[in-house]
């Protein structure tokens, strides 16, 4: 469901133990949602993609991609923080995960195809954009790199400028490969699907995960990318609405991933929705 | 299942040892991998049962002076759909 009482918290921790909120922000009349981090230019950028709602909670019939709209918050202390910001260029794109490269920052951006504003919610007619940006507040488009089908999507940049993407799609998800000025796109479907991927690197390794669907249900997961194949390594207690994951590296050998799972109840049974956060241990 | 009235140290380590008693799949499949374990699950955030919650959206980073040995800090982004929830529980 859509709400507009929706949310954003930034917690922060010293030792990934201890946990205090750092800031909140709401748009009016609209759900905050999908927040991703960016550092960018000395700043901590947390953007947030924002369906239209209204006064109350919207039925899901009339979700409409048209009317999304990005914003974000920005500090340069962790302290101090700007928002809610609307970003400029974003109206109409369900706004995802960002990353920055050579002075620039870049967002996965995911639209109706020539904004048709027959359609609600989120069909394949969906289109998937690199977005650009000089200053992570005014977006532009760079690329179209997925025209049909397009969905949440994970950039990781290289040293020489080209750019590696997971990005899920209503089927298996894709890997996605362009070198600047990333209009030419290379796409290799990948063994599954991959709801909310991430794309990191652990030391020299690539680290895909998300959501996987098995047997006993959706479970969020971890895979080493090698050779564009993916090799399960984990998969966390999860269940329900769950994936998200989120990886900081702590030590070559050590590192936390947070993701989110509605695999636990309540005392009447009820299930709960909950951020979850587990340590990893490698042995090299 | 979890009784998250029940409070936060029962919820760690009950976490704690479903993962222990085999979450982890250990080595993957590829000889040349390395082998990670996940030695813990800690649930660090979550919202009143009363609550129309259906998703949060996690993301972790580090910024401020951050070190591969041990980033300064880290950050989390949990998405919450009302205003009246509990407060985080870490």
């Amino acid at each position: 469901m859509v709400h507009p009482t929706a949310s954003v918290i930034i917690l922060r921790s010293a030792d990934g133990m201890k946990w205090e909120e750092a800031h909140r922000f709401h748009v009016e009349r609209r759900d905050t949602r999908d927040p991703h981090f960016l550092v960018f230019q000395d700043k901590l950028f947390a953007y947030t993609g924002t369906w239209y709602s209204g006064t109350t909670t919207l039925a899901r019939a009339d979700y409409d991609l048209n009317k999304h709209l990005g914003y974000v918050a920005w500090s340069g202390d962790g302290a101090t923080w700007h928002s809610p910001i609307l970003l400029e260029g974003t109206f109409g794109h369900y706004i995802w995960r960002a990353a920055a490269f050579g002075g620039k920052a870049y967002l996965c951006g995911r639209r109706n195809i020539g904004f048709d504003i027959t359609a609600r919610g989120e069909g394949r007619r969906v289109e998937s954009l690199m977005l650009e940006s000089d200053d992570g507040l005014i977006w532009r488009q760079r690329a179209v790199y997925q025209e049909i089908d397009g969905d949440e999507t994970a950039f990781l940049f290289e040293a020489d400028g080209s750019v590696l993407g997971v990005g899920r799609r209503s089927t298996n998800a894709q890997l996605l490969r362009a070198k600047p000025p990333y209009t030419h796109w290379d796409r290799k479907d990948l063994d599954r699907s991959i709801g909310g991927p991430l794309l990191a690197k652990w030391g020299e390794r690539y680290l895909v995960g998300g959501r996987n669907t098995t047997p006993a249900g959706p479970k969020t997961s971890l895979c080493w990318l090698v050779d564009d194949q993916l090799h399960e390594f984990a998969e966390l207690p999860s269940g329900g609405d769950n994936s998200y994951p989120g990886f900081v590296e702590l030590a070559p050998d050590r590192a936390l991933v947070s993701y989110y799972s509605s695999h636990e109840q309540d005392a009447s049974g009820k299930a709960i929705t909950a951020i979850y956060l587990a340590e990893l241990t490698m042995d090299q | 299942m979890m009784n998250h009235t029940t409070g936060m140290m029962t919820v760690m380590l009950g976490l704690a040892a479903s993962a222990a008693a085999g979450v982890d799949t250990g080595a993957a499949s590829n000889d040349k991998l390395p082998t990670v374990k996940v030695i813990s699950v800690r649930r660090v955030f979550h919202m009143g049962s009363t609550m129309p919650s259906r998703t949060f959206a996690g993301f972790a980073d580090s910024f401020g002076s951050p070190s591969a040995a041990a980033p300064t800090a880290t950050w989390f982004i949990p998405r919450r759909p009302s205003s009246s929830c509990a407060a985080p529980t870490a």
